[in-house]
């Protein structure tokens, strides 16, 4: 790969010599300068041929091809740079006037000397030498007051808008060898980047800096010829000189206003052809005088130089006027294509707690592809998930098995294992150094691997008690998690009956929770699938897919299949889980009307999409599955409306505020949510046109998912004749009312309630199984929480989220107004909690709310300041007020 | 169009040198937001952060050390621009989703925060007001660059 950077700064250029050399050439040069100040006055005629004809006219020449080594070598610079090395220096920044004007200074110098050549400095020795000797002193002051080369060389110094005109393009790169280090003085440094440093005066935005520039190069063809073209004082008067110098001057400037207003050329076009046009025709007038100096200092004939000097300063002028254009295609391009965006890194590097790589409480997590670093206290998958790995998720809460990964090392610096993330990592076959990588949150550095480790060893708690050996034969209708956890526990705590678990879907367990992400992620049912191949067979559980049970005969204690077989059974497990409700919509069922329950109905709805190359949808509910189907529709593309019946969002499991913000949250993604609004009718021709709320408003759409909740599946105990009010009616062990028939998942209804929640499902299932296998355990309920994933901001809440008399509630809104955090208070103990974002915070809150944790006054008192420092996370960033 | 890319003194105070900042305005605490929906990755010295032609959207900004963009010219590969810490890459990926139109290699090992399209939009949610300024440095960049780009064309 080639690496030539097209303008590398000084550091980043090669040095040739070494900067003791420098210092040397420097002692030198001064000493030489200090002879002609001397000169001046004991040697008038030698010194002012030697200085006017030898020094000056080699110094256009120097600062085309090696601009560099006269910024090196010059002992002005050596005299301004003198206290910097003696660290005598204030090293004050300029002030404004200087930085502003020093430009227009130099230049005006440098014109005031060259025309006041001919009047008096060509001809006195003394006056030479009071010049030298005043540069010499001013360089000098700069350098002691004034910061780096500001004082002096980059700002005032005369030569400098010849150098910066001419070194534009240098042949030869000689790095900087005063400025160790860079002070940043000067803006646009020649100094600094030698190569780009002219061309970004002539692209600088700023009229008032590149101004000046411009009118200087367009002045220096006219104040060239006009020094030779303008006879010698004596022959005209001092006024006549200048005057006609000035004509000159103005004529240069003129040609290049008219140019430049009528050209349409870029910045830097014309500038070199004027540097260009000054050289030549310097050195076309200039030779001669050389020869004649050289005759008059040493004596001889030197006329024949003169040609072989024009010649080859036309051609250095004519190559050096391409490579100036060149240099100036070449960092259009580069400022074009790469003008670098910059970030202010001091604040970036703040929020990232203190300097990067230092010890900040963030912790590294290296996964096979890459390192990702993450605050302390970060899960596994939400690491993963930032580092846009493949990962699945589901239940994010270590129940559903979804994302298993292996730890490599640092398996210690994980948070423990707890009973749910146990449970599942059983199912999975899984034990150490697995884990479940939403459950677990990295407190220190570790390594991962994404794909969980198959040879280890399981951990398992084999039953305290002994099995049924009444229990021979046990069906499980249902291969939802529910009717699986059940098999799997059946199986872990009586080792010996038969399990026959008959499915309705086509598919093994998968994870219902996800089934969004069908509708907008590209890997089908990829990595929905829960269970490790063989997982079947390898508990001995007989699997019927694609059947359904038709109907069950009690007396005899045997199912029906649909394919007319029977299968006897001792116990019955009932897990048929529930279907969307579809409340009454006129129309409904029409192409283009979808609902979300099985992956089948994601797969449909995405394959319906780009069949019809559908843009819009409405989503009719705005619950938890309404917001998360919305949000993926959205992902996939369509401009989404969310038509809620209530008059806000989830509102049994959020406050009015979090409700608010989560609504805004969704507007603001580019979702509309319209509340209030109940959807009754469908219109169109045998398609989605529109859909019409019960208020009367219409909006168009070509899709409409209806997310209106869930509708358990009660066929078959309707059939056989169990109990049934909303679900199957089940006591704490999960029995119906016939003792050998069991009930779990989103069809049981314990207590009068139905969750429809996943780990609520497994629970049951695990319940059933115990009791079903010969031991004995009851379910309590709960409120479980409640769990927005996969929309982009975390929403979770728990217990009660409205303060009933008494209780207190510490609330604090986020930044930006869409994020929020509260909890509910009694005597110390939390009852409940709200939280949008806030994850870790959420998190720690929900552990105290499990333990019944008491907080302490001081930490009331801390949270209900703002700083919820109490429940961990960064208190450098805790709002202050 | 300004050049101060090519003057980064290294300094704190360099004199009027104001390349155009990308979310100059923002707080810690937007910055705070930003890192949290955003990758912190570390990369090695010679690793390929995002491959030519890839499909990817999303943006990256270097906190230490140094990628650069290089692009593949018959047969050649061409270093474009060094990207050192503080410096956004990815911007042209990231708005309009098209294949990356270059390779961005790491100069050296370094760190860098990697913003994705779909984290960006929650972000620009959660705080709007931070997402709009976003965008617009991003517009500001790119109108930048697109008049360097008429210059170009003029100056051809
Ligand atoms: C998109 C989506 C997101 C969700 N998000 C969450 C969440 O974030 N958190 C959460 O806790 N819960 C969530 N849920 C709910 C969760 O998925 C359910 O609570 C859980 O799947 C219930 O499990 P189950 O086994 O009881 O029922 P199901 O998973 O419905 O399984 C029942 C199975 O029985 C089969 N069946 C039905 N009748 C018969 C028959 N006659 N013969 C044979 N088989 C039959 C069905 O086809 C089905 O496969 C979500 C659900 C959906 C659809
Ligand atoms: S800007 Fe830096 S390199 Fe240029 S003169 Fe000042 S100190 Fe020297
Ligand atoms: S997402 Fe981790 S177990 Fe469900």
């Amino acid at each position: 790969m080639s690496r030539t950077d097209p303008f590398p700064n000084y550091l980043a250029m090669p040095r040739t010599v070494s900067l003791r050399f420098w210092h040397i050439v420097r002692f030198v040069s001064l000493a030489v300068f200090l002879a002609v100040i001397v000169g001046g006055i004991v040697r008038p005629t030698d010194t002012l041929t030697f200085f006017w004809g030898i020094v000056i006219p080699i110094l256009p020449a120097v600062f085309l091809i090696a601009p560099g080594s006269w910024r090196n070598v010059c002992p002005l610079a050596a005299a301004n740079q003198a206290s910097r090395n003696l660290g005598v220096t204030s090293q004050v920044a300029a002030p404004k006037w200087l930085r502003e004007h020093g430009f227009s200074i130099a230049a005006t110098l440098f014109v005031g000397i060259a025309l006041t050549r001919k009047v008096l400095f060509n001809r006195n020795g003394v006056a030479l030498t009071v010049l030298l000797a005043a540069v010499l002193v001013g360089a000098a002051l700069g350098g002691r007051f004034l910061k780096g080369k500001s004082g002096w060389c980059s700002s005032i110094c005369p030569l400098l808008p010849v150098q910066r005109v001419y070194g534009q393009s240098p042949f030869v790169g000689v790095a900087n060898s005063h400025c160790q280090p860079c002070l940043g003085c000067t803006k646009n440094c020649y100094d600094f980047n030698p190569r780009v440093a002219y061309v970004a005066d002539m692209h600088d935005p700023d009229q008032g800096f590149r101004g000046p520039r411009r009118l200087f190069v367009g002045a220096f063809p006219g104040l060239v010829l006009g020094y030779f073209l303008v006879p010698d004082a004596g022959r005209l008067s001092d006024v006549q000189v200048y005057g006609r110098s000035l004509a000159w001057i103005a004529a240069g400037i003129a040609v290049f206003a008219v140019l430049d207003a009528f050209g349409r050329f870029s910045p830097n076009r014309l500038p070199p052809i004027f540097g260009a046009a000054a050289f030549s025709l310097f050195y076309w007038f200039g030779s001669r005088k050389v020869a004649k100096a050289l005759g008059s200092l040493l004596g001889g004939r030197w006329t024949g130089i003169v040609w072989p000097v024009r010649i080859a300063a036309f051609a250095l002028a004519a190559v050096w006027l391409v490579r100036s254009w060149l240099v100036e295609r070449r960092y259009v391009e580069e400022v074009a294509v790469a003008a670098p965006v910059r970030v202010d890194l001091g604040r970036a590097r703040t929020a990232l707690g203190g300097s990067a790589g230092a010890d900040d409480g963030a912790v590294e997590i290296e996964f096979e592809s890459k390192i990702v670093k993450v605050s302390s206290g970060t899960t596994l998958l939400e690491a993963a998930e930032s580092g846009e790995l493949r990962i699945e998720s589901g239940c994010r809460m270590g129940v559903c098995g979804a994302d298993p990964v292996a730890v490599t090392s640092g398996y210690e610096s994980l948070s423990p294992i707890r009973r749910e993330e146990a449970d599942t990592l059983e199912r999975l076959g899984l034990g150490f150094p697995n884990r479940m990588a939403c459950t677990a949150r990295a407190e220190g550095s570790c390594s991962v691997s994404l794909q969980p480790d198959r040879t280890s060893t399981p951990l398992s708690n084999t039953p305290s008690f002994e099995p049924d050996p009444s229990v021979r034969r046990v069906v499980i209708i249902g291969n939802g998690i529910a009717g699986v956890t059940a098999a799997d526990f059946v199986r872990r705590n009586h080792p010996d009956c038969e399990i026959e678990l008959v499915g309705r879907e086509s598919h093994e367990l998968y994870n219902r929770m996800g089934v969004a992400r069908l509708i907008h992620g590209r890997s089908a049912m990829q990595g929905l699938y829960l269970l490790p191949a063989g997982w079947y067979e390898r508990n001995r559980v007989t699997l019927w897919l694609n059947t359904r049970v038709a109907s069950i005969d009690r007396q005899g204690k045997t199912v029906r299949l649909g394919t007319g077989q029977e299968l006897g059974y001792d116990r019955l497990v009932l897990a048929t889980g529930g279907r969307a409700t579809v409340p009454e919509i006129e129309g409904f069922g029409a192409s283009g009307c979808f609902v979300l329950r099985d992956a089948d109905d994601a797969i449909r709805i995405r394959a319906y999409a780009q069949e019809h190359d559908e843009h819009r949808a409405v989503v009719a509910g705005g619950g938890l599955l309404g917001l998360e189907a919305a949000h993926a529709l959205h992902e996939f593309g369509m401009s989404v409306t969310v038509l809620e019946r209530s008059s806000r969002l989830l509102r049994n499991s959020l406050d009015a505020a979090a409700s608010e913000m989560l609504r805004s949250y969704f507007e603001a993604l580019g979702i509309v949510v319209v509340t209030d609004a109940e959807t009754v009718r469908v219109e169109g021709d045998g398609r989605v046109e529109a859909v019409v709320t019960a208020q009367g408003h219409r909006f168009e759409t070509e899709i409409l998912l209806v997310a209106a909740g869930v509708t358990p599946n009660l066929d078959l105990p309707r059939q056989c004749g169990l109990d049934v009010a909303r679900g199957v009616i089940v006591d704490s062990s999960m029995r119906s009312t016939d003792p050998s028939i069991f009930a779990v998942g989103d069809l049981a209804e314990f207590e009068g309630r139905l969750w429809g929640l996943w780990p609520v499902a497994v629970t049951q299932a695990q319940i059933a199984a115990v009791n079903i296998a010969g031991g004995s355990r009851t379910y309590e309920s709960g409120v479980p929480t409640m769990i927005l994933k996969g929309v982009g901001l975390d929403v979770v809440s728990f217990g009660r989220v409205e303060p009933a008399e008494g209780e207190i509630q510490l609330t604090d809104r986020g930044e930006g107004g869409h994020t929020y955090r509260k909890v509910v208070v009694t005597g110390g103990v939390i009852v409940g909690g709200v939280f949008l974002g806030f994850g870790e915070h959420a998190q720690a809150a929900q552990d105290a709310y499990d333990s019944g944790r008491q907080l302490d006054d001081d930490e009331i008192a801390r949270l209900a300041a703002g700083d919820w420092s109490p429940f961990g996370g960064r208190k450098d960033l805790a709002p202050t007020r | 169009m300004s050049g101060a890319g090519f003057f980064d003194y290294g300094t704190d105070d360099a004199p009027e040198v104001r390349a155009p900042m990308f979310l100059g305005d923002a707080s810690v605490e937007d910055w705070a937001l930003l890192v949290d929906h955003c990758e912190r990755r570390r990369f090695h010295r010679g690793e390929v952060v995002v491959h030519f032609g890839e499909v990817d959207r999303s943006l990256f900004i270097v906190i230490e050390g140094e990628l650069e963009t290089v692009a593949e010219r018959r047969g050649r590969t061409r270093r474009l621009s060094p990207a050192p810490a503080g410096s956004v890459v990815g911007e042209l990926g990231f708005l309009d989703g098209r294949p990356r139109s270059a390779s961005v290699v790491a100069a050296t090992d370094g760190e860098l925060l990697r913003l994705s399209i779909s984290s960006f939009e929650s972000l620009a949610a959660m705080n709007p007001r931070l997402g709009r300024s976003l965008l617009f440095d991003l517009g500001r960049i790119l109108a930048g660059r697109l008049r360097s780009l008429t210059e170009i064309v003029m100056s051809r």
